[in-house]
């Protein structure tokens, strides 16, 4: 199946727009088009040639179509129910009237998995108890692909994917360390393909291990007792951020939370308010607040104060035990420190 | 300006890299389909889609809680003794989806999650989740309650504070018949409501009257992103265009109003203090990407951001652009490409104002306003870039080689004595090796450089590597190992007043191993041990009057040691047993040497800390009757304050929760 578009034209001609304008016509040239096939047009894996051949399967098998799959072997019964419960199998095909995808799109063409077997033999072996034995060798060897081609057989339809999630997938950090779809999905498991929010945790622990021991320090974010989940910080499908951040930065992302910190205000912490990362930890630590080191270590790191030697008990009291319980507002404030006469930002006030 | 000029050619060329590979594309596809004769119209057939009944099930049950000490012994569990309840449901019909599942355990303690879709017209996701954290209620440290100069008010000696979050994240996808358009709403919503200790400093502000206070701060803040977007398929290429909109808004607890005294500067004054300000702000991006599957992938965004501070009238506008392009010769070689490039232009007023009630010299309060200026603040402009290779020889064996380069231009540098700009290398190398069947092998070698690093923490170099082992000596035995090292070192430190303190090094050890054994048919066991330690060395600086004093290489170090073992065991086929034991044990201390930081009493003594935390967890779930289960699940929790030091904000506590239920399926 080949998409039929005449889009690539529109595209041509932006050259002498300015990019945002020349895309949002064609976006809309696009839209006016009829006719098209659904997202699910397959493309074709043309330039690495290799993968290619992995993908294709047996070229000397035939589409058979799910119901014959089927009815040689009831056994993936279920998996055919769950498949049509899902957005992947709720497509059909304008033009056949046929689901746009089925078990030969991802296993390949099926005739050989079947050949001799019948519908007498498949009844006998269910009266037996037994399950018919179809010859799975015949089928593209999925498990078994290099991590690239197991991607390539979901990027082959998701490369129009109609949610936008994998915008940055190749240059992602998963994709350029050999992770595949596969690691993470698995469209069998049920009705449902999206990734349940309780399912997420141990999905990235099982890689991430040092990560689990973080989020099991004194001081850290909830991830362990599922209050929160690893993808409210993370895109996994890729970004263009360090860390796959779900947002361009990593203030933006915290503050997706955090919202009273993100600013801008009249009096910042300089620029270095941009970077939670200098002070925190974000996954776990064995200081309060998730802080890298304790206070007042962690402000001795860059400021040396005046006025706070202290010469009685109490005074050390005040000036050797948190900095932020007077300097309460270190992210950021809008009213001047009135403790002093320059009124500069001490955040106090 | 000229890095806003190069990043607009890079992305514009970058499109037309994508737009032209969609023509021509498209072009090669018409003419295959020429070449294989594929012409002719598929008939439609009527297809019959497989009847599913629904399936569900529902769980009732109680949630019994116990707490003693400090509620950090379970930080995130609302300490209720209350009816708990969930369910679940899925339910098709052509071609309506419904898929909906909820867990409450307490009004402080539930998830949500409803996915509903028609065919693949509409797709929307619902997913909700409340949870609470109990806060601390920290005593500060009060060594003479006699000091006038000194002292301490402690509004809320009892209080036991709290906060709830309600996070809910909505997706609305709306597809075109029959063609790839779509158009899509997000919705991040994000609400805080409780109560926190508010610990600030009021008397006169200062050195002579300095009053401590901690108080209760009520709290009800909203955090909103909506997203707006559209997004088509053009050809080889997709392009999407998203309007975003974010909010913090405050209904609660905007602010303190509190008495400072006079001092020899200025008279009483009733002023506010630790306002939080309602925040907005909006985007607007462009995305295209190629075609995933070819050999030269490319994808370009462009984000123009605004932020505005509603109280002051601080804003920032925000340049965001990014590129990634992979190139992929072989199926054995990959190189990926990135770049990105961010400006954020920050607009701050001048002056700052602040507004109370003042005393007039005769014991009247009559309205004030006081006027400072203000330092401007710092705009910076980051261009970011990396090249990555990745190369196969065979299967099993993966180099890759990483370098990455980060310039970071500040304007008014000079009044925060920062660097006006900051370069930074880095070069990664790692391989990933399967030695043997079940056996992988990982190593990592990072070194970076950083020319003019502005803050103290960020080292001139560093030097961290990795490795890591995994084994799979049979079927049911899994082993892994992790270590990690990582030292940096700095040898100017930047101290506005002094150049006197100059070095810096710092140095992290990470361990980690694991085994997950299968020990017989029906019982598995999992075992874990990690240990982190982080030290530092480093000159700080305190004043005597006017002098600096520098205290040479004063070290830091803390630790942690994390222990745990899970067992899962299928006693009968209709049972099923869980239990964890998890031992955590921390430490962590700076040691000054100087007798000026050592008396009259040490610096030190208030951040010194030991810390250990002990989890048991039991669950069971057991087939009572046909499709019921009956279900337990027990956890206990305790925290101990080696230390017992009153200041470090750790205390002793345990705690339980138990909760019992019984569950039905339907299907």
């Amino acid at each position: 199946m080949i998409n039929l578009r005449m889009t690539g034209q529109s595209g041509h001609g932006a050259g002498t727009l300015g990019i945002k304008r020349a895309l949002l016509i064609l976006i809309f040239s696009a839209v006016a088009l009829s006719g098209c096939e659904t997202i699910k047009s397959a493309k074709q894996v043309m330039p690495i040639r290799d993968y290619e051949k992995l993908l294709m399967g047996r070229i000397d098998a035939d589409y058979i179509g799910n119901k014959n799959c089927l009815s040689a072997c009831h056994y993936h019964d279920k998996i055919q129910r769950d498949f049509e419960a899902s957005t992947m199998g709720a497509q059909m095909s304008k033009k056949s009237g046929m689901p746009l995808v089925n078990c030969e799109s991802c296993h390949g063409p099926g005739s050989l998995a079947v050949s001799g077997v019948t519908p007498e033999m498949v009844e006998k072996d269910a009266a037996e108890g037994t399950q018919t034995a179809c010859d799975y060798n015949t089928f593209i060897d999925l498990k078994n692909l290099p991590a690239q081609a197991q991607s390539l057989m979901c990027l082959k339809c998701h490369a129009e994917n109609s949610s936008f999630n994998l915008h940055n997938w190749n240059a992602g950090a998963h994709a350029v360390s050999d992770v595949s779809c596969f690691n993470c999905h698995n469209i069998h498991a049920g009705e449902s393909l999206i990734t349940e929010p309780r399912d997420i945790r141990d999905m990235c622990l099982k890689c991430h291990q040092m990560q689990a021991a973080e989020f099991s320090l004194p001081s850290h974010h909830p991830v362990m007792e599922q209050k929160i989940f690893c993808t409210d910080c993370h895109n996994p499908h890729g970004t263009t951020n360090e860390g796959l951040l779900i947002e361009y930065s990593l203030q933006e992302t915290c503050t997706r939370c955090h919202g009273e910190k993100r600013g801008p205000f009249v009096f910042e912490h300089a620029d270095i308010n941009d970077e939670c990362s200098a002070c925190h930890n974000s996954h776990g630590s064995v200081n309060n607040n998730l802080l890298k080191v304790s206070e007042p270590f962690l402000c001795l790191q860059c400021h040396g104060p005046r006025g706070h030697l202290p010469a009685t008990e109490q005074a050390s009291g005040a000036f050797f035990t948190r900095c932020t319980d007077c300097h309460s507002q270190i992210h950021g404030t809008d009213l001047p420190s009135t403790g002093g006469t320059d009124g500069r930002g001490k955040f106090i006030n | 300006m000229t890095n806003k000029i190069y990043m607009k050619i890079f992305l514009l060329t970058l499109s037309f890299i994508i737009a032209g590979r969609t023509y021509a594309q498209d072009m090669d596809d018409l003419k295959m389909l020429e070449e294989l004769g594929i012409t002719q119209e598929e008939k439609p057939v009527q297809y019959r889609h497989t009847e599913i009944k629904p399936e569900g099930a529902l769980y009732l049950g109680y949630r019994f809680t116990d707490f003693s000490g400090s509620k950090k012994a379970f930080e995130y569990e609302h300490p209720d003794n209350v009816p708990v309840f969930g369910g679940r449901l899925e339910a098709y019909k052509y071609n309506i989806r419904l898929h909906a599942d909820f867990d409450v355990h307490s009004k402080e303690d539930l998830q949500g999650d409803v996915n509903l879709a028609y065919g693949e017209l509409l797709v929307g996701r619902w997913m909700h989740s409340t949870s609470f954290h109990n806060l601390d209620n920290i005593r500060l440290a009060d060594l003479d309650t006699a000091s006038s100069l000194f002292s301490i008010d402690a509004r809320d000696g009892a209080v036991e504070y709290g906060m709830t979050t309600r996070i809910n994240n909505v997706a609305l996808r709306l597809k075109a018949p029959d063609f790839p358009a779509h158009a899509f709403f997000r919705l991040f919503y994000v609400n805080r409501e409780g109560d926190f200790q508010q610990r600030s400093l009021l008397g006169s502000g200062f050195f002579q009257n300095m009053k401590r206070v901690t108080q209760v701060r009520d709290m009800d803040w909203d955090t909103e992103k909506y997203e707006f977007g559209l997004n088509s398929h053009l050809g080889h290429a997709e392009a999407e265009f998203s309007h975003v909109e974010k909010k913090f808004e405050v209904r609660k607890g905007d602010e303190l109003i509190d008495r400072y005294e006079a001092s020899a500067f200025r008279s009483r004054r009733d002023l506010p203090h630790n306002r939080v300000s309602e925040l907005e702000g909006s985007s607007n991006t462009l995305k295209v990407h190629s075609n995933y599957n070819e050999r030269v992938v490319a994808s370009a965004t462009v984000s123009i951001k605004e932020r505005n501070n509603e109280d002051s009238g601080a804003s920032a506008d925000i340049l965001y652009g990014a590129g990634t392009l992979q190139w992929t010769p072989l199926s054995r070689l990959s190189f990926f490409m990135k770049y990105t490039h961010t400006d954020v232009d920050v607009d701050n007023p001048s002056t700052a104002s602040i507004s109370g009630m003042v005393d007039d010299g005769s014991g009247n309060f009559v309205p004030g306003t006081f006027t400072f200026t203000v330092k401007p603040s710092i705009s910076k402009t980051t261009d970011a870039f990396s090249l990555t290779g990745r190369y196969s020889p065979e299967r099993g064996v993966t180099l890759k080689a990483k370098y990455s380069f980060e310039n970071i231009e500040r304007e008014n540098a000079d009044d925060w004595d920062l660097q006006d700009a900051t370069k930074k290398h880095a070069m990664q190398l790692s391989t990933d090796l399967r030695m043997v069947k079940g056996l992988n092998f990982n190593a990592k070698y990072i070194h970076k450089a950083v020319v003019d690093p502005s803050y103290n923490i960020e080292p001139d170099n560093l030097d961290e590597g990795s490795t890591s082992v995994t084994w799979t000596p049979s079927p049911g035995i899994n082993l892994l190992a992790i270590y990690r090292i990582a030292g940096d070192k700095r040898n100017d430190l930047n101290f506005s007043e002094t150049e006197s303190a100059k070095d810096r090094s710092a140095r992290t050890d990470s361990l980690m191993g694991s085994g997950a054994f299968q020990l017989m048919r029906n019982l598995s066991l999992t075992t874990s041990y990690a240990y982190s330690r982080y030290r530092i060395k480093q000159d700080i600086v305190y004043f005597t009057g006017n002098d600096p004093l520098v205290d040479d290489s004063i070290p830091y170090e803390d630790t942690a040691h994390v222990y745990s073992a899970s067992v899962n065991y299928i006693p009968v086929e209709k049972a099923n047993v869980f239990g964890l034991v998890a031992y955590t044990k921390s430490a962590g201390e700076f040691s000054p040497r100087s007798a000026d930081l050592l008396d009259p009493v040490s610096a030190a003594s208030f951040s010194r800390q030991k810390f250990t935390e002990t989890y048991y967890q039991v669950s069971t779930d057991y087939q009572c009757m046909k499709n019921v289960s009956c279900d337990v699940g027990f956890k206990y929790n305790k925290i101990d304050d080696t230390l017992d030091n009153i200041h470090d904000s750790s205390l002793d506590g345990h705690a339980y929760v138990i909760i019992v239920s019984v569950k039905k399926k339907w299907d």
